[in-house]
């Protein structure tokens, strides 16, 4: 079991029909800033507890500075120069793995930092419908904010299942054994997919 | 489709494997059981004998001249095999199988395991265990619960089926539910349950009008076999009910694990919101449990979302009211139409809102008039009444006044702490209604009927 690298995992998701954030693999003119650059390998799961993401660069010349500081800091991987996302977002993460007695299931929660922190999250088995993630959604504690709150945005409900649906389609490739989006940030007509973790075989 | 399970659970037919006139032995007590109940034939197969109990004894399955619908397997494990065989191309095409030594104990067992597995496949033959207790059906006068019924006392007829793996837990169960004058449609424990298993029965029960509920002790699902689970259990729950008590919650050893969802995602929380997913009702104790089964064995279908708290004392009127409401009940006030009517009944100081309390000082014959008024208006679910009868005014014969003016058309559980006198009147009003020691049990008990 590995893992995919960051490029690789958003490749992956593309090729599934899951849009992600938008992303460039080297500086070029058509780069939309603000932008966060990341490094990308196998290896390095943990991007952040490594100085391996730098955010809020916002011109060409600080654009420069950050790619090629990760270049001598990580040699050996890819770099990702991804559009920062603005604005109200409701931060969630969604998976998806496989399970031995209910075949597949799919978590989604409250995401980014906090994940383990609050472990607000529910999960949905094999076989769920519309209905059954709106009663996962008033199950769990911060319900109010899928419907809007305090200035942020609700989400797109049907979104949420659309996302949740094709993740889950994607374990009928019997090489991927776990897909984490988190965070994963949520609008109501829109969401941005910053960052993949792909568990594969071999 | 599969071959339904009509041989199991309505043979006309059957031939005990292992049946003894010796005191000690399980197929003395099967034999017994089935004496005692089973209105069908009943062949006693066993080598040593040429007769027990007046029946002709045979030496095998397919030495029985006449059809056999069900075989009871109560031998060795090693001999298991043959024998189901041999029955199985007799034709028989239902077995409970009553032995241990199967996977349950290693390689050896294991073996022998795929062995009536392979038998089932090769034959039809549908198979219950092994190494469980089998089956108690009061309906069918199955029983091969191996223990005398002057030890463990069978539940009545009734409406709730009972699966368990556990043999053990199966037992306890039955002897808990028969105490409590509890009926059961049927007991099922199926331990290794190398071929029927939940998904089966929940097929088999859906049609069945003696089972309302299924009342599960589920250590795990055949692998493979939680999809169809989930979606026949939420077709089921639609017009029944289903309850489970998990077992195997705990995580095993602390895997270091670099996605959230592995850390978070563990076996046991895949299971409870696939649970929940089904419609079913997750008991979280063995506690809530039995409560549920004695609330359902009262008030089965009954769906409860407002809830009068009617009550004599204060405080756990108080308390009643913060477990009702953190348990998501209403708790809606009374019409003014229904407040007018019990005012006149009541002191000027009672407090006649929800919770509603009589107070300490209306007599005896005004609690019970009030609550009559309150169960006439049926504005109300269900009413969570308690009672303090230490009360001077309260009398020993409160339970049959109260038999009196309950019209059934409402649950009421009760609510009654106390010693020696209470009990008894706890124990006379029991044989009505549920009756619980603390506001909390009777909320947490409540929660089954709560509309989901």
């Amino acid at each position: 079991m590995r893992y995919l690298s960051l490029l690789d995992s958003l490749k992956l998701l593309e090729a599934n029909g899951i849009r992600v954030t938008k992303y460039w693999t080297e500086i070029s003119e058509d780069i939309e800033y603000p932008v966060v650059v990341k490094v990308s390998s196998e290896n390095i799961i943990h991007k952040s507890d490594v100085g391996g993401v730098i955010v809020g660069i916002k011109d060409k010349e600080s654009l420069e500075n950050a790619v090629s500081s990760l270049k001598e800091k990580f040699p050996e991987a890819d770099i990702i120069i991804q559009k920062q996302v603005e604005g109200k977002f409701l931060e969630l993460i969604v998976s998806a793995k496989r399970d031995p007695t209910f075949g597949s299931f799919v978590m989604f929660g409250i995401g980014g930092i906090f994940t383990e922190i609050f472990k607000d999250f529910a999960i949905l088995v094999r076989g769920f419908d519309e209905r059954d993630l709106e009663r996962a959604i008033d199950n769990l504690k911060s319900k109010k904010l899928f419907y809007g709150y305090r200035g942020f945005p609700p989400i797109g409900l049907n979104l949420l299942y659309d996302l949740l649906k094709r993740v889950e389609k994607m374990l009928e490739n019997d090489n991927i054994i776990e897909i984490e989006l988190n965070p994963v940030m949520f609008k109501e007509d829109e969401f941005h997919i910053v960052d993949a973790r792909i568990q594969v075989r071999g | 489709m599969e071959l339904d399970l009509e041989p199991i659970f309505s043979p006309s037919s059957v031939a005990i494997v292992g049946a003894s006139p010796k005191r000690e032995k399980v197929g003395n007590v099967i034999l017994e059981n089935f004496l005692r109940r089973f209105r069908g034939k009943i062949y006693p197969v066993n080598p040593k004998y040429d007769n027990i109990y007046g029946l002709k004894c045979y030496k095998k399955v397919s030495d029985i001249p006449e059809d056999v619908d069900l075989v009871v397997i109560a031998i060795p494990a090693r001999f298991v095999p043959d024998v189901l065989e041999d029955a199985a191309k007799k034709g028989v095409k239902g077995a409970i199988i009553i032995s241990s030594g199967f996977s349950e104990v290693g390689e050896e067992g294991r073996k022998l395991e795929n062995k009536l597995r392979e038998i089932r496949e090769k034959y039809g033959i549908r198979i219950i265990g092994p190494n469980g207790m089998g089956i108690y059906d009061p309906y069918s006068g199955v029983d091969t619960f191996f223990v005398y019924d002057d030890r463990v006392r069978r539940p009545p007829k009734g409406n709730i089926a009972i699966i368990s793996q556990s043999g053990a837990t199966a037992l306890a169960l039955m002897e808990w539910l028969s105490e409590r004058g509890i009926g059961v449609s049927k007991i099922i424990s199926f331990g290794n349950k190398v071929d029927v298993d939940e998904v089966d029965l929940l097929e088999e029960f859906m049609a069945d009008p003696t089972v309302d509920a299924v009342f599960i002790y589920l250590e795990g699902l055949k692998e493979g076999r939680g999809y169809k689970f989930v979606k026949l259990s939420k077709e089921f729950t639609k017009t029944k009910t289903i309850v489970v008590l998990k077992a195997g919650k705990s995580k095993k050893g602390q895997e270091a694990v670099a996605s959230h969802t592995a850390s978070m995602a563990g076996d046991y929380e895949v299971y409870k919101f696939a649970l929940k997913q089904a419609g079913i009702i997750e008991a979280e104790t063995i506690d809530d449990f039995l409560k549920y089964l004695q609330v359902f064995s009262y008030f089965g279908k009954r769906r409860v979302k407002k809830l009068l708290i009617y009550t004599n004392g204060g405080g756990f009127g108080v308390l009643s009211t913060d477990y009702a409401s953190r348990e998501g009940f209403d708790l809606p006030p009374l019409s003014p139409a229904l407040r007018s009517v019990i005012e006149e009944i009541l002191p000027d100081f009672a407090s006649i809102k929800n919770p509603l309390d009589t107070t300490a000082s209306a007599p005896e014959d005004s609690y019970l008039k009030g609550l009559k008024r309150v169960l006439e208006f049926q504005e109300y679910d269900a009413i969570l009444s308690i009672l303090l009868p230490q009360l001077p005014s309260y009398t020993e014969d409160f339970p049959r006044k109260f038999a009196e003016i309950y019209d059934g058309k409402t649950p009421i559980v009760f609510v009654i702490y106390g010693g020696e006198f209470s009990r008894k009147i706890k124990e006379e009003l029991s044989k009505i209604v549920p009756v619980f020691d603390t506001p909390e049990e009777a909320i947490r008990a409540l929660k089954i009927l709560k509309v989901r």
